[in-house]
């Protein structure tokens, strides 16, 4: 699967647990898995929408910094619903969801054009092996 | 040139198309490696240990003392198959498979074995958490904990917008995945510290292993932890020093006995780092940059301790040359203190004795953390002491395997800026006595990339078989050491549900308002109504009399205390009070008719105290 590919089914899915989860909560289903479809929706939609958009040059990389930044605004949104006063976290799973979905449609579509396209491309068929560069030198040890 | 280094000569030169066959392994045409073998028949070992395991026979050993060898077993097959694997050219997702699944064969044991999640403190986290999702604010007055409230915030928008009316249902698993999480970011530390790709992936196991200090229960701290870990990763790939090097004498205003040894330190982390994987494009550097304030930022309103770990380490990169972000260590301090001076307020202004009080005192820093917990019986104090070798097996190890690099002339710079810095904490605070924990815990990643590259060069040092069979012992040796120590305390930290039966009754029976009373702070409770009772004693001593008991219930109304086995447990462990201690306190209360039994169940006790007659004491 080359990595433009992989991109675009990244985005999908991320787009297809956005629906689910807006659709759990605007129905209000009571669902064993909801809680589980939530921290999945909280722990990765939004900051990988934003991440992805930049096109990374490393998938690792962009899945565990998507997953940092989501963290980073599901906290900026949660005590900005504290601070004033209003809590209403359907409204702000929803409104999250809604704010992250024109990031990843363009992807799933491949209209996108973020920057680091042209160094994803070419690392196409080394997707997992980005860190192959130095594993001649291991004599070397340590970083230093 | 060992297998993984000879896989890894091929791939340079291999053509695309072949390297796009070989990416396509026939999982089901041909028959199961070796390694593959040994990790299912692993994973069914456990399996078959977990359903084994009887929670009621544990001695002061903790959860070793109920495994039976089907669990034991199992961590020689996976270590065997983890030691197979790495001969393999080219198979990572197996190798990472292997390593989620040690992280749940160390961590899922007791979420699998246990009735109900354990400690303590997770269960008051869990209080904070639905006191937001019930009320849609925080108590800064309350609890210090609650000032820093960034990650109660999160877990309250997670559990609420999941339809979940309490936080209970994300305690059992959250060990399991934060350390899961951890991976991630481990493994692009360790590709930008080592070269030696097998050294990279025994870290990951000596980590998931060596990870005993169990800050990792639903808290702040665990993750605060994992975004620590992901501005260390960004920090080391994204902005090594190479891209903008930095050095001291840019700096204006500072004196030479200052600037020599750091730019001597320069000079030795500026060695050419080529044969590393680093990402030295500055094209992304902005929006990275952008990224991880907004992740500090996140750190800073959600846990108090690790900013500074934070601080200490981007520091002591940029100092050694090894980080371009150089005014990130300056962000932190803004953004600490802007926090702190607005947002923690509350919290500071009565404690700010308390918060000053310890620092600068090292030594008595480090030994509440130590020395101070070091006691009990002879089974408990055998765990302590196996925590310390084993902690100290890894920091001594990390530290000798860099003396030998710098000896060969390649001290490793930027490994040391992750290992050493960390514990500088120990001299600002004692942290509840946990500051030398938090410490390890920080400085852990640097000291498991340090000692696997020389667990990688024993193994490799012989020729295959032997060097792959001691390999396999030694990680299957260092995973069932932590997991002994990792779950040395449980036979008292383990929830039953007898104890959740007791808070229960009190929270379903109990007045609002009324003195709810524990004699230590060993309880499952305050996962609810944080607000609705008053909770005594609000200090982490235990009350160690009748008098200290009956002077916490009011002239005018009852109180009711709730007694369990767990609770005099962790007295006689930690505390170090006389065996049956609280059965004692019990008798006492009943004897002197204050006290009435109104819930009673497998070692769990309420008892209603009235309040004292009047012209009585």
């Amino acid at each position: 699967m080359s990595a433009s590919t992989s991109r675009r089914w990244r985005a999908g899915a991320l787009i297809a647990l956005a629906a689910v989860a807006t659709a759990l909560t605007v129905t209000d289903l009571q669902w064993d898995g909801r809680t589980l479809v939530s921290v999945a929706f909280h722990l990765l939609v939004p900051g990988c929408a934003v991440v992805s958009w930049r096109k990374l040059d490393d998938p690792l990389t962009e899945v565990t910094l998507g997953v940092a930044l989501s963290i980073a605004i599901g906290t900026g949104v949660a005590l900005a619903m504290i601070a004033i006063d209003r809590w209403e976290p359907a409204v702000a799973q929803v409104g999250l969801a809604v704010a992250s979905t024109p990031l990843l449609v363009p992807q799933v579509r491949g209209t996108d054009h973020g920057a680091g396209d042209d160094a994803v491309d070419d690392a196409d068929d080394d997707a997992d092996g980005a860190d192959d560069s130095g594993d001649a030198d291991d004599e070397a040890g340590t970083s230093r | 040139m060992t297998p993984v280094d000879a896989g890894s000569a091929a791939r340079a030169t291999a053509s695309p198309q072949v390297r796009v066959a070989r990416r396509r392994p026939a999982l089901f045409a041909a028959p199961p490696r070796p390694s593959s073998s040994a990790t299912l028949a692993a994973i069914a070992a456990w399996w078959w240990g977990v359903a084994r395991i009887d929670l009621s026979s544990m001695s002061d050993a903790g959860l070793v003392s109920v495994l039976g060898w089907q669990i034991f077993a199992a961590f020689a097959l996976l270590g065997l198959g983890f030691a197979l694997e790495l001969n393999e050219p080219r198979r990572r997702y197996v190798l990472a498979a292997q390593t989620v699944v040690l992280v749940v064969m160390v961590q899922g044991i007791t979420a699998l074995a246990e009735p109900h999640p354990a400690y303590f403190t997770a269960y008051l986290h869990v209080g904070f958490i639905n006191e937001i999702i019930e009320n849609g604010h925080t108590v800064p007055e309350l609890d210090a904990r609650f000032n820093w409230p960034g990650s109660f915030a999160f877990g309250a928008l997670i559990a609420s917008s999941g339809g979940a009316s309490s936080a209970l249902s994300l305690l059992r698993w959250a060990p399991v995945v934060f350390n899961v999480a951890y991976l991630a970011p481990l493994w692009m530390i360790g590709r930008s510290l080592v070269a030696d790709e097998r050294a990279r992936w025994i870290a990951l196991w000596l980590f998931v292993a060596a990870n005993w200090v169990h800050q990792d229960y639903l808290s702040p701290q665990a993750e605060a932890y994992f975004l620590y870990l992901v501005v260390i990763a960004v920090v080391l790939r994204h902005f090594d020093g190479r891209t903008r090097p930095w050095t001291i004498s840019e700096a204006r205003f500072v004196p030479s006995f200052v600037s020599r040894p750091v730019a001597w330190v320069q000079g030795l982390g500026r060695h050419d780092s080529s044969h590393l994987d680093l990402q030295t494009s500055t094209d992304d550097g902005p929006f990275l940059l952008r990224v991880v304030v907004l992740v500090v930022a996140t750190v800073v309103v959600s846990h108090q301790l690790t900013p500074f770990a934070i601080l200490l380490v981007v520091a002591a990169l940029v100092m050694a040359g090894r980080s371009s972000a150089v005014h990130l260590p300056v962000v932190v301090v803004v953004l600490f203190a802007m926090w702190f001076s607005v947002g923690a307020t509350t919290w500071w202004i009565s404690h700010l004795g308390e918060l000053l009080g310890d620092f600068g005192k090292v030594g008595d820093n480090a030994s509440a953390g130590l020395l101070g917990r070091l006691g009990g019986t002879d089974l408990r104090a055998a765990v302590l002491w196996l925590r310390v070798a084993f902690s100290a097996a890894m920091l001594g190890g990390a530290m000798l395997v860099a003396l030998r690099q710098a000896r060969r002339g390649a001290p490793p710079i930027a490994a040391l800026a992750l290992f050493v810095p960390p514990f500088a904490l120990i001299g600002g605070q004692s942290y509840g006595g946990e500051v030398l924990l938090r410490s390890y815990l920080f400085a852990l990643p640097a000291a498991a990339v340090l000692v696997a590259q020389a667990l990688s060069r024993v193994a490799r040092s012989r020729n295959t078989r032997v060097g792959t069979v001691l390999l396999a012992s030694m990680l299957a040796v260092v995973a069932v050491a932590g997991v002994t120590v990792r779950f040395g305390n449980e036979r008292f930290e383990q929830v039953t549900t007898a104890d959740l039966a007791a808070v229960d009754w009190v929270y379903d029976n109990v007045p609002h308002g009324s003195v709810v009373i524990a004699p230590t702070r060993n309880l499952p409770w305050r996962y609810r109504d944080l607000t609705s009772f008053r909770y005594e004693p609000v200090d982490e001593q235990p009350l160690e009399t009748v008098d200290e008991v009956l002077a916490l219930v009011p002239g005018d109304s009852p109180a009711f205390m709730i007694v369990t086995d767990a609770q005099q447990r962790f007295g006689e462990q930690l505390a170090f009070l006389p065996e049956g201690w609280l059965d004692s306190i019990t008798e006492e209360l009943i004897d002197s008719g204050r006290a009435t039994p109104v819930f009673g169940q497998d070692g769990a006790v309420v008892l209603r105290l009235d309040p004292a007659p009047a012209g009585g004491s």
